[in-house]
Order: C-alpha cells, then structure tokens, then sequence
C-alpha cells in the first residue's frame, strides 16, 4: 500500500532529515516507527500523506506518487495522521460536528455522513460525549476524538505520532485499546512512539536513526539482536531484564517481551 | 525549613456557573533536601497544587508556607523555582547565557553578580560554560529542558517544582535529566516533581504524594507506595510483587531494572551464575 523508494529530505536550511530510506507497508499491518528525537521519524511519516515532498527518491501511495500534486486529495484520504497535540485539530463545536467535518468535506450524502460519525464513535468508545465540545474533554478523550475524526473519512491507513506521549496511564490504555480495534477492522496502523511497550504486538518494528532505518524486523527480533540504547531508544523494562538475564548465565530464560511470559520463564 | 501545605481547598471561577472544586482539605509538609514525587492522573489537581507553593494561586481557605513565610509573598518567589510542562514556552533569549541572566536581571543584579549566577546554574548541572553562547532554540529536546532548569536556578531557589519534566523525551534525554535532577538533590535542592507517570522516578524519591480528584489519597515513602495495592505500578514491581506472591523470596518495593536483575539473581542462586559465566 506505502511504496518508500531512497526517500531523501533536506530541510530548506539544509539540515538533512532524511538519508536514502526504502519501506513497504502491506495493508492490514501494524507498524510502530521509533528512534530517539530528531531521529526523522516525524519527517517521514510527514511524506506518507503529502505533507513533505521527497528531495529525493519517491513515495508511492496506493501506487499514487506524492511529487503530484494532482493526487495530494486521494493520497490524503487514505492516509490520516493524528499528531501528538490534538487541539490544533479540532473544528466542530460538538464531537459529533468536528467528525463529521472530513466526511462534509468530501461531499458525502448526509446519510453516510451520519452512518461514518456514529461508526468511527463507536469504534473509539465516545459516543455518550456527541454533544461535548472538544476543548472540554480530557487528553484521552481528545486523541480518541481525533482518531474518531480520521476513522470518519474511512482512511485505509492511520498515522499516530506520539498520540499516547501526554497520557496518563488510564487515558494511554483507554487509546490503546480504540486502537486495538481498529487494527481488527483491517486498517493499516503506523505508529510513531518513544515506548517500546507500545510495540510488543507489532507485525513490525522500524528503528530510525540520523535519518536512516537501522532495524526493520518484528518485535522480539529487533529486542534480541540489536543494542536498542544506542540509538536512544528504551526497550520495555521487562524485555530489558530478561536480556540482561541471559546474558548474565541464566540461558533458559529467553527474550521475554511482557511480564507474563518472564514471569513463565522464572517460574520453570 | 519546609513547604507546608494546610488543609488547602481550591476551587476554580468560584460563585460562577463554571466553578470547579480542584483542590480538597489537603494537607502536606516537603522538608528542606527532600526529593518528592507528586502522582495523580490528568486532571487531579497536582498542577493547582503546586501553583500555591510559590503563590502563582492562592487556596480559597487553608494556608500555604515557605520556610515559615507565607506563600503569597514575594520573597517566596525567588525560593520555590518553578518548570512548567513546556520549556519552549520559557525560554526566549538567544543565546544561553541571555537565557539564564534573565531571571537574576529581573531580580535586580548587575553584570558579574548575574554572571557568577548564570555559571553556578551551569555548574549545577554538570553543563560546560561552551553552551552559554549557543541558541537555545538549536537544543535537543532534553538540553533544552535542562536550559530551562538552569534559568530557574540561576535564581538560587532553594525549592526545585517541576511539572512532567520527562513528558515527551527520548530514553537518553530522559536519563540526562534524572541525572542531573539527582546531582542538584544532592547538593541540597529540595526536588519536587509533579507526574502522572511516577515510574520513572520512584528510585530516587524520598517521598511520594498521590492525588486523586483534588484529595491527597496517599503520603507515604516509595516502599509503603508499592505496598499499597490500588496505585499504578512500574511493571517491573508488578513482576516482583508477582514473584513474591508465587513463593519466591524476593523483595517487592523493587522500582528499577537493574536492581530486579541483582535482585532475580540473588534467588536463582550464585552457583547458576557462576556456572553459565565460566561456559
């Protein structure tokens, strides 16, 4: 479905963002993108919806490329970013009026429209706030809102950078799981993060650093074989245990991703 | 020598249709040296609370006092330094050093006294004096949060508040400014950090407060935290207190994961260790 060929990026003050990068996304997967800041993971999700244009190389959308400008409007519909503050995204006076507003704005019956409003509400679990304004919902609220509002213009692919960073724990988990059941309905889900928690049931795991994809494998691969630290980032506190394990003369335990399967290994 | 906080209620546009309770008969004492965490979910009123530590509000009934003084005066400002969540939003001189001689300009020094200010605050947190002269704009994330640190110290305050200070940062940024924040603990700052992700820092906590809307629902040391049951955990400490449940032998106030690995080490026993090491 996301055809990245050598992408290059160079900020018009010269400062290069992207190196040379390659990906293919497969519809239906779930990709989490992480690497330390500054690493160019913002800048490249940036070029799966058009918002940056490649100074090198090509991107490819659903076979459509971003360098025309002509198919900016379909590349934008299948593709929908939610970033990290989402109050900068919100029109509508109510919940119901800000999801509708993508959908009003690719001229659909109102019918539909209705039909794309309560479906993605539902799928976010926010229904009892239709008639909230957004600047009144809590953190969690506002990023499920913001989802709800991509889902609406029923993008094949959802784009979250940091959305869970200014959670607290409840409102992350609450996210989580409206995301979980999108990933059931078969939508591509790339998801920018620092916490590699959040990538334990990833399909794939991509490690960005200085502009370059350094690790691209599933999970558990990209824990076991590569030194996660040096390129800032900070694998799960229980992933990172049972490795250190390991290595200290404890082999039987193997590369344990959550504390269940730790604490199966320690148990034996 | 302390903050003390007595049974502080606070409400918000008070007498109008959009009044809200935030704060409700709170009660606390920080003592001087001390590294506080304040815990709480968004929205539990530990950034109203700590607005009244240096007199930004002022409680509707209850007192807050700074070394004996009340919170509301002035003198209270220069010693209760406060970071809001968004450093970018602080900083705005261009380079470094215009950066940190703002706070002790406006306190009325002059030429080497806010000099001598600016490289203690550098020196504080184990930063070279070769940043002085970069923009603060060109910092990593982190660097700029310590940038911001450093502005508020170069006001010598003798109590540190800072609100989320790691929200948002890589895993490297984040262990620079643990370790500076232990650094400035050590020499004597009292540390007060506001977060509604405690894990991070429960290690290095004297104490820890957690908040629940707008009531103080725990006071205790991070051991008796850990022991409570109902507040969110780091994993690592779910995974020990699961141990200990299942029958092993191990502690369950543990935070961190090197001390969890000494920790699972010492009840396989050293004899594995030893063993596998020589293979």
């Amino acid at each position: 479905m996301i055809d990245i060929r050598d992408l290059c990026h160079t900020y018009p003050d010269g400062t290069p963002a992207l190196d040379s990068v390659s990906l293919q996304i497969d519809e239906g997967e779930f990709v989490v993108i992480a690497g330390r800041n500054g690493s160019g993971k913002s800048s490249l999700i940036r070029h799966i919806n058009a918002l940056l244009l490649p100074s090198g190389g090509s991107v490819h959308v659903n076979g459509l490329c971003t360098s025309q400008k002509k198919h900016h409007p379909a590349i934008r519909k299948a593709v929908g970013i939610v970033f990290q503050d989402p109050d900068s995204q919100f029109i509508g006076m109510t919940v119901e009026e800000d999801i509708a507003f993508g959908p009003e704005n690719m001229g659909l019956p109102s019918a539909r429209i209705k039909e794309l409003v309560e479906s993605s509400m539902e799928t976010m679990g926010i229904c009892e706030l239709r008639s909230h304004s957004p600047r009144a919902l809590s953190g969690g609220q506002k990023q499920k809102l913001a989802i709800a509002g991509v889902l609406a213009m029923e993008s094949q692919c959802i784009v979250l950078d940091e959305v869970t960073s200014m959670l607290d724990p409840l409102s992350r988990q609450e996210v989580l799981d409206a995301v979980r059941r999108i990933r059931e309905q078969d939508t591509t889900v790339i998801c920018v993060t620092h916490r590699l928690e959040e990538a334990v049931d990833a399909d794939r795991l991509i490690i960005m650093d200085s502009g370059s994809v350094v690790a691209d494998a599933s999970p558990r691969d990209v824990f076991k074989k590569y030194d996660l630290e040096r390129y800032g980032v900070e694998i799960p506190p229980v992933a990172a245990l049972s490795k250190m394990l390991a290595s200290a003369g404890f082999p039987d335990i193997g590369l344990a991703l959550t504390k269940d399967e730790l604490l199966e290994a320690l148990c034996q | 020598m302390s903050i003390v906080v007595r049974d502080v209620n606070f409400r918000y546009n008070p007498g109008t249709s959009l009044e809200r309770t935030a704060l409700e008969d709170v009660s606390l004492s920080i003592g001087r040296g001390e590294f506080v965490l304040i815990g709480g979910a968004i929205g539990s009123g530990k950034s109203t609370l700590i607005r009244h530590f240096n007199g930004l509000l002022r409680p509707c009934s209850g007192q807050v006092t700074v070394d004996g003084m009340q919170a509301s005066e002035k003198k209270v400002r220069s010693r209760v330094g406060m970071l809001f969540q968004f450093p970018r939003q602080q900083l705005f001189g261009r380079t470094v050093f215009e950066e940190l001689a703002f706070g002790p300009k406006n306190f009325g020094l002059r030429g080497p006294e806010i000099e001598k200010q600016v490289h203690y605050a550098l020196e504080l947190l184990g930063l070279g004096k070769d940043i002085s002269a970069e923009s603060p704009l060109r910092l990593s994330g982190g660097q700029k949060r310590l940038v911001a640190i450093a502005g508020v110290l170069a006001c010598r305050p003798e109590y540190l508040v800072l609100d989320e200070p790691l929200s948002g940062l890589d895993a490297e940024n984040k262990s620079l400014l643990i370790s500076a924040l232990r650094l400035l603990n050590s020499n004597g700052i009292t540390i007060i950090v506001v977060s509604h992700r405690v894990s991070d820092m429960l290690s290095l906590a004297d104490h820890v407060y957690w908040l629940d809307r707008g009531r103080l629902v725990f006071s205790g040391t991070p051991a008796e935290y850990a022991g409570h049951g109902s507040l969110p955990l780091p994993e690592i400490t779910c995974l020990m207190k699961e141990l200990r449940t299942r029958g092993f032998d191990v502690r369950g106030d543990i935070f961190d994961t090197d001390e969890a690995f000494r920790e699972i080490s010492r009840m396989l026993g050293p004899k594995r260790v030893t063993g596998a090491t020589e293979q």
